[in-house]
C-alpha cells in the first residue's frame, strides 16, 4: 500500500442524509462491502439494535434491509429513521483515510444524529439510541406535516418569483391563523411545516407546476412538522430523555449545525451540543443551506461527500454551490460538466463516485 | 482523521530557542522579510505547543473537563470562553500570515493586521454582537469572535475575499479590506486613521436620543457602542474630537453610551508613543471613566472589558479601555521593522506574542492539552490556505460603472414624489400653531424667513428629523434660520452642540446610523473646511465601502459665501466649495431665491430619505434679509412660501427668460442676484437682452440646459461667486467645451480622467485611472475623427464667440 501524502489526501467534508433518503435503490446496501473491522462494528450495532428490536416485535433493520422491495415500513420512522442511520455510519466507515481526510461533516435533518456519531462526538451505539429514542418517541398531539416546494427554475438558479411565492403564501396562511413555517431551507428547495389547516392553505396558495418529473408542491408523505415549534412538548421530553443518559463529547472534527455554526473540538460546550440537539433543531428551522455554504467558505474541501443512504443530498449542494458561484459553478449545466470531469460532490448512493474515496468497492 | 499537517519544524525547549537570527532578514526584501518574521511567530507557537505536548504525556489530564468550569471568578469567564476566544486568536493569526503569503503571490492586496492585537477577540466576547463596532484595521481577532456569536458567518473566508479585493466579498465588494458587516453590526471603516471616532460618539449618542424620540431602533435599547483604535491615534485632531465631545456631553449628564478601546501597541508606525503617556491623558479627562488591562492576557482583557461594559451599559457614559499590548509584524507587510527596532527590541515585543502567552495559559490553568491546542491551530491554518486558495481565483471587480456603482442609489421618481408628499397636515398644524398661521397662507418673506419655516414644515413631515449646530436652539443659530423651532419641535430634536464641526458632523453620521435624519447646522463654510474629511473619507464613502449596505443619509446647511459688504473677513465670507465638488455623490444645493430654497429644501430631504444621499445645503448669507430684486422697496426678492406638494426637481436649473436673448448668463446664489440686476442694465442702457440661468444644484450640474440656451444666443457669461480655481465655472467651462467643440472642425478637446469615484483596492483600481491603452483609444478616435471632417464640411455647430 502506497502512503500518500498529505496534499494527495483530499480534504472532504462528509455531509449526513436524512430520514426518507432510504430508496428501493438502497436495499441491500448495508450488506455492500466493509473492511473486517467496520464489518464487526456494523455488525455489533445491528445485532444489539435489532435485539432491542425484536423485543418490541418492530422489524429487524436487517430484514428491512433485506427486503426485496419496499414496504409500508420502510415509510414509518420508527423504522427507517435507525435503518438510515446504520446505512449512514456503514457508508462513512467505508471512507478511506489513505485517500482522504475530513475536515467538516454535518448532516440534513436527522441526519444530524448521524452527523454527531461521524463528527466522533458521540459513540455508534450512543447514536443509535439517540436515533430509536427521537423516531419512535411520541409526538404528542397530531401536528400537521410538511410538504416542499422549489425555489429555483430548470437550470437550479434561485428564481425570485418562486421564493416570493412561498414568502407570501406564509405570510397569507399566518395571517389566516395557521401555524406555519420553515421547516428546512434545503438549497434549491423550501421546506415547509404546517398545522393540519396550515397545510392546506399553504397546497392552495402555492400554484402547482411540474418539474423534474414531480409536481409541487409535494406532500412529505408520513412526516410531522419537524423543525418546527409544534414540537416544543416533544423537545421537553426528548431532553429529559436523554440528555443525561448519553456521554456528550465534543466532535473530534468540526461540526456544522443546521444554524451554521461550528463546533469545534476545543470550544463545543457538550451542555450546549445535547441542547442544541435534544431541543434548538427540533423547535427551529433547519437550514440546511447556510450549513452548506459555511462549509464551503470556511473549510474549502476539495470534495462534498455524500453520504447513504439514497443520492438525494447532491441536488441541495449543487444548489447552494450554484448560488455561490463556487469554482464557476454557475448553473445545473455547469455542475453536471463538472461532475463528469472531476466530481465535486460525491455520492455514496453512485458507485462510480463512491470509488473514489472508498477503496472497497 | 486528525491531521496536523503543519507540524514539522523541530522541536524546541521554549518558544525562541530554534529561532534563526533576524538581522540578515534586513538585506532581504521587505516581503521576504515580513514573510520571514510571520513565519518566526508561526513556529514559536508550534515548537511551544510541541515541547508542551511531550512534557504533558507524562501527566495525568482530566479527559472530560468541566466546560462551565470558571477561569476567573470576578468576570465569570468560563473555560469555554477562553478557548473560543484563543480559537478566534488563531485565527486572525493564520489570516494574518495568510495575507502576506497571498501578497507574495501578487494575488492579495493588503497587509496591515492584527497580530499582537488579537486581544481585541475578548472585548468582542464581553459584548453584544447587536453592540455597534467602529473597528479599526487590527481587529481580526474581534471580528472572528463577533461571527462566532451570529450563526452561520463565514469570517476567514470573507475577510480572504477582502484580502484579495473580490468583487464577492460581501461587505465591501473589493473596493476595500475592512472589517465590516451587516448583521454583525460592523460598519466598515477604511484606513482613515482617526475619523471614525466622531462618528462613534454620534452613534451613541443618537442612541439614546432615538430612544427620547420614540424612534424605533433596530438594537435593544441598552446597546452601547465600541470604537477601536491604536495609541498613536489618540493625538490626532479626529480622536480628541470623538473624545472630547463624549466627555462633554456626558460632563453634563446626556447619555452618552460608548466604548473605547485604546489598543496600545506603544508605537504608531516607527514613532514610540511616550511611555505611560496614554495613561496619564485619559485618566485624567473628566466626563470619561479610564479603564486598564493586559490586552496580551485574554482573562485580565475579558474581566476589564466585562467591568467597562458593564459600566458604559449601566451608566450611558463614555468608558476608555486602555489595552497595553504589542504590534508583531510590523506596520504592514512593506514595513521593514528593522529599520527603527534593533533585533532585541523586535525579539522582545514578539516574547509577549499574545497567542502563544494565551495559549500556554491555557495549558498552566489545565483548560486544554498541548496536543489539542497544536490540533486547533494547525487545522484552523491548513483551513485559511485552502479558503484562501479559493478566494484569491474569486473575480475581482472588472470595470468603472460596476466600482462607482455603489457611491449612490438612484431613484429619480421615489425622490420627486417623495419631494412632493404633502400627507402630513395635521403634524404642521400643530407646529405651526393653527391652521391660520400656516406659511403658505402668509404673504411675501426673505430668504432666511422661507428656510426657517421650512424646516418646521420639514419637522413635522420627518418625525425621525433633528436639527442640531452650534447656536441653533435658543438663539436660533448664526443668522436666526432656526429661531425657535426648538419651541415648536422640542429640545430633544432641535439642540445645541459644542463648537466642534467635526463633531457636528460625526453627530450626523451617527443619528443617520441609527435611523434618524439629521440636518446640521455648520455655521460658516470656512468651519466646513476643518472638518470636510468628516464628509470627504467618512460620509461621503460609506455606501460605496459598503455596497450600499449602510447608508448615512444627512442634509447640511452652510451658511456660505460672500458679499456681506466686507463685514467678517474671510472666515465669514468663504467662497471656496472646491473640496466639496469633487466627492462623488455629494449633492451641492445653492439657492437664491426663498421660494426656490424651500422647494430645494424638500428635494433635498427626500434625497437624504429615500437614496440615502448626503446633500450640503449652502445659503447664500448675504441674500437672507434682501427684500428688493432690482431697487429700493420693489420687493422683488421677496417670495411667498410654496405649500406642501410642490418642489424644486433634483439638478433642475431656473431660467429668467429675455425675448431674442442675445448672451446667457449663467450664475447661481448671490451672482444670480447681480446677473438679473445686470440684465436690466443691459436692456435699459445697451440694448441687449440678456437670459439668466440659475443653476441652483451645483453638483449635479444641469449641463443640457445651459447647451440648450448657449448654443442659441452663442455666447455664454458665467458669474462665479467662487475662486477662479477649482470653482464651479472652471468645471462648467470645461464640460461646455468638452460638449461643443467635440464638433468642431477647429479644435477637438477632450478630457481623459479619472472616473468619479472612489478609489478600490487592488487591480480593480486601473478601471478609475487614465490607462495607457485608455489614451491610445481616445487618441486614435480623435485623430480618426477630425481627418474625417474635410475643412469644407459644412459645420453648423455654433461656436462661442470670445
Amino acid at each position: 500500500m502506497s502512503h500518500r501524502t498529505e496534499a494527495e489526501r483530499r480534504r472532504i467534508a462528509v455531509i449526513c442524509p436524512g430520514r426518507g433518503s432510504y430508496s428501493s435503490d438502497d436495499l441491500g446496501s448495508l450488506s455492500r462491502p466493509l473492511t473486517i473491522v467496520a464489518r464487526k462494528k456494523i455488525e455489533k450495532l445491528l445485532e444489539a439494535t435489532d435485539t432491542r428490536r425484536q423485543a418490541v416485535n418492530a422489524p429487524t433493520l436487517v430484514s428491512l434491509d433485506d427486503a426485496s422491495r419496499l414496504t409500508v415500513d420502510h415509510s414509518a420512522g420508527e423504522h427507517v429513521s435507525p435503518l438510515t442511520f446504520a446505512c449512514t455510519a456503514a457508508d462513512y466507515l467505508r471512507i478511506d483515510p489513505e485517500l482522504c481526510r475530513v475536515v467538516a461533516v454535518a448532516g440534513n435533518s436527522m441526519g444530524w444524529y448521524s452527523a454527531l456519531y461521524c463528527a466522533g462526538a458521540m459513540e455508534l451505539d450512543e447514536t443509535m439510541q439517540l436515533v430509536e429514542t427521537m423516531s419512535s418517541m411520541n409526538l404528542g398531539v397530531p401536528t400537521g406535516g410538511q410538504l416542499i416546494y422549489p425555489t429555483t427554475d430548470e437550470r437550479w438558479i434561485t428564481d425570485n418569483t418562486l421564493v416570493t411565492r412561498v414568502d407570501d403564501a406564509l405570510v397569507f396562511a399566518r395571517k389566516a391563523g395557521h401555524r406555519v413555517g420553515d421547516s428546512i431551507h434545503y438549497g434549491g428547495y423550501r421546506v415547509l411545516w404546517g398545522d393540519k389547516d396550515g397545510l392546506r392553505v399553504l397546497r392552495e396558495r402555492l400554484l402547482p407546476f411540474e418539474s423534474g418529473g414531480r409536481s409541487y408542491p409535494m406532500h412529505l408523505f408520513g412526516h410531522e412538522a419537524f423543525h418546527s415549534p409544534l414540537l416544543e412538548d416533544y423537545a421537553r421530553r426528548a431532553t429529559k430523555a436523554l440528555c443525561n443518559t448519553i456521554d456528550w463529547r465534543p466532535p473530534r472534527v468540526p461540526l456544522i449545525d443546521g444554524r451554521g455554526r461550528q463546533w469545534s473540538h476545543l470550544t463545543t460546550s457538550t451542555r450546549e451540543l445535547a441542547d442544541y440537539t435534544l431541543r434548538l433543531q427540533v423547535t427551529e428551522t433547519f437550514n440546511f443551506t447556510t450549513c452548506i455554504r459555511v462549509i464551503l467558505r470556511e473549510f474549502a474541501p476539495d470534495l462534498i461527500v455524500c453520504l447513504g443512504p439514497g443520492d438525494a443530498l447532491s441536488a441541495p449542494v449543487a444548489q447552494v454551490m450554484i448560488q455561490e458561484n463556487w469554482q464557476g459553478i454557475n448553473g445545473r449545466e455547469s455542475f453536471v460538466m463538472r461532475q463528469k470531469i472531476d466530481p465535486i460532490v460525491v455520492s455514496f448512493g453512485r458507485a462510480h463516485q463512491r470509488q473514489i474515496i472508498s477503496k472497497n468497492e | 482523521m486528525r491531521e496536523s499537517t503543519l507540524i514539522t519544524a523541530p522541536s524546541a525547549r521554549g518558544a525562541y530557542a530554534a529561532l534563526p537570527t533576524v538581522v540578515y532578514c534586513a538585506t532581504l526584501p521587505s516581503s521576504y522579510m515580513s514573510i520571514e518574521r510571520a513565519q518566526i511567530i508561526h513556529q514559536a507557537v508550534i515548537n511551544a505547543l510541541r515541547q508542551e505536548a511531550i512534557d504533558e504525556k507524562e501527566l495525568a489530564i482530566d479527559d472530560s473537563p468541566d466546560d462551565d468550569r470558571i477561569v476567573d471568578k470576578n468576570s465569570g469567564l468560563t473555560r469555554i470562553q477562553f478557548l473560543e476566544i484563543l480559537e478566534s486568536q488563531y485565527q486572525a493569526r493564520h489570516l494574518d500570515i495568510e495575507a502576506r503569503r497571498l501578497r507574495r503571490r501578487g494575488t492579495g492586496f493588503y497587509t496591515i493586521g492584527s497580530a499582537g492585537h488579537e486581544g481585541n477577540a475578548a472585548v468582542a466576547a464581553a459584548l453584544r454582537p447587536s453592540d455597534p463596532a467602529f473597528l479599526h484595521y487590527r481587529s481580526g481577532g474581534f471580528f472572528a469572535q463577533r461571527s462566532k456569536q451570529v450563526h452561520g458567518q463565514t469570517p476567514m473566508f470573507d475577510v480572504l475575499l477582502s484580502l484579495c479585493a473580490s468583487a464577492d466579498d460581501p461587505i465591501a465588494g473589493g473596493r476595500h479590506k475592512v472589517f465590516g458587516s451587516k448583521p454583525l453590526w460592523m460598519p466598515p471603516q477604511t484606513s482613515t486613521i482617526a475619523s471614525h471616532l466622531p462618528k462613534a460618539m454620534g452613534t451613541a449618542f443618537a442612541l439614546d436620543r432615538a430612544k427620547r424620540l420614540d424612534h424605533e431602533v433596530s438594537i435593544p435599547d441598552d446597546s452601547i457602542v465600541v470604537c477601536t483604535f491604536g495609541d498613536a491615534t489618540t493625538s490626532h485632531a479626529s480622536a480628541l474630537s470623538g473624545l472630547n465631545a463624549s466627555a462633554w456631553a456626558a460632563y453634563q449628564n446626556l447619555p452618552m453610551p460608548i466604548l473605547f478601546v485604546c489598543e496600545d501597541n506603544g508605537i504608531g508606525i516607527s514613532v514610540q508613543t511616550p511611555p505611560d503617556w496614554v495613561e496619564r491623558v485619559w485618566t485624567s479627562f473628566p466626563g470619561i471613566t479610564y479603564f486598564k488591562a493586559d490586552g496580551c492576557d485574554i482573562i485580565d482583557t475579558y474581566r476589564q472589558a466585562r467591568n467597562a461594559i458593564e459600566f458604559c451599559r449601566k451608566r450611558r457614559t463614555p468608558v476608555f479601555l486602555h489595552l497595553v499590548l504589542v504590534r508583531l509584524l510590523g506596520h504592514a507587510g512593506a514595513d521593514v521593522e528593522m529599520t527603527y527596532r534593533s533585533s532585541t527590541e523586535i525579539q522582545a515585543v514578539e516574547s509577549r506574542d499574545p497567542v502563544l502567552r494565551n495559549s500556554l495559559r491555557a495549558l498552566r490553568l489545565g483548560l486544554s492539552r498541548a496536543k489539542e491546542l497544536l490540533h486547533s491551530y494547525a487545522d484552523i491554518g491548513d483551513r485559511v490556505q485552502a479558503a484562501a486558495r479559493v478566494a484569491e481565483k474569486r473575480p475581482h471587480l472588472s470595470s468603472a460603472v460596476s466600482i462607482s456603482g455603489p457611491i449612490f442609489a438612484h431613484h429619480p421618481r421615489d425622490v420627486e414624489l417623495e419631494a412632493l408628499r404633502a400627507n402630513y397636515h395635521e403634524q404642521r398644524v400643530e407646529l405651526f400653531g393653527s391652521e391660520r398661521r400656516l406659511p403658505e397662507l402668509q404673504g411675501p418673506q426673505t430668504l432666511a424667513r422661507l428656510i426657517n419655516w421650512t424646516l418646521l414644515d420639514l419637522l413635522a413631515k420627518y418625525p425621525e428629523m433633528i436639527v442640531f449646530g452650534q447656536d441653533v436652539a435658543r438663539r436660533g443659530g448664526v443668522y436666526g434660520i432656526t429661531t425657535r423651532l426648538a419651541e415648536r419641535a422640542g429640545s430633544a430634536r432641535v439642540f445645541n452642540t459644542l463648537l466642534d464641526e467635526q463633531s457636528i458632523l460625526g453627530l450626523s453620521i451617527g443619528a443617520a446610523h441609527m435611523g434618524l435624519l439629521p440636518v446640521p447646522e455648520i455655521q460658516y463654510l470656512a468651519y466646513y473646511q476643518n472638518a470636510q474629511d468628516q464628509i470627504r473619507s467618512e460620509a461621503a464613502t460609506l455606501s460605496f465601502f459598503s455596497q450600499g449596505k449602510f447608508l448615512n443619509p444627512m442634509v447640511v446647511r452652510i451658511p456660505s459665501w460672500a458679499y456681506q459688504k466686507g463685514f467678517g473677513g474671510h472666515f465669514h465670507n468663504d467662497n471656496s466649495i472646491a473640496v466639496l465638488r469633487d466627492l462623488p455623490g455629494v449633492v451641492i444645493a445653492s439657492p437664491s431665491r426663498g421660494d426656490d430654497a424651500v422647494g430645494m429644501l424638500r428635494t433635498a430631504l427626500a434625497l437624504a430619505s429615500i437614496e440615502g444621499r448626503i446633500v450640503l445645503f449652502l445659503e447664500p448669507i448675504a441674500l437672507y434679509q434682501t427684500r428688493d430684486l432690482h431697487g429700493q422697496g420693489d420687493d422683488g426678492w421677496r417670495r411667498r412660501f410654496p405649500p406642501p406638494g410642490e418642489a424644486v426637481e433634483f439638478g433642475q436649473s431656473r431660467v429668467y427668460v429675455a425675448s431674442h436673448a442675445e448672451i446667457t448668463i449663467v450664475s447661481w446664489a448671490n451672482g444670480l442676484l447681480r446677473s438679473l440686476q445686470a440684465s436690466r442694465l443691459l436692456a435699459a442702457y445697451h440694448g441687449i437682452a440678456a437670459e439668466v440661468i440659475d443653476l441652483r444644484w451645483l453638483a449635479p450640474i444641469d449641463l443640457e440646459t445651459v447647451l440648450k440656451h448657449g448654443s442659441r444666443t452663442g455666447r455664454i457669461l458665467i458669474v462665479d461667486e467662487g475662486r477662479a480655481t477649482a470653482g464651479v465655472s472652471e468645471g462648467l467651462v470645461t464640460a461646455i467645451v468638452e460638449a461643443t467643440t467635440k464638433r468642431s472642425k477647429d479644435l477637438d478637446i477632450e478630457r481623459y480622467c479619472a472616473a468619479d469615484s472612489f478609489i478600490p483596492l487592488g487591480p480593480a483600481s486601473e478601471h478609475i485611472l487614465p490607462s495607457i491603452d485608455g489614451i491610445v483609444d481616445r487618441s486614435v478616435a480623435m485623430v480618426r475623427r477630425s481627418t474625417r471632417l474635410s475643412p469644407h464640411a459644412g459645420n453648423c455647430t455654433p461656436t462661442f464667440r470670445s
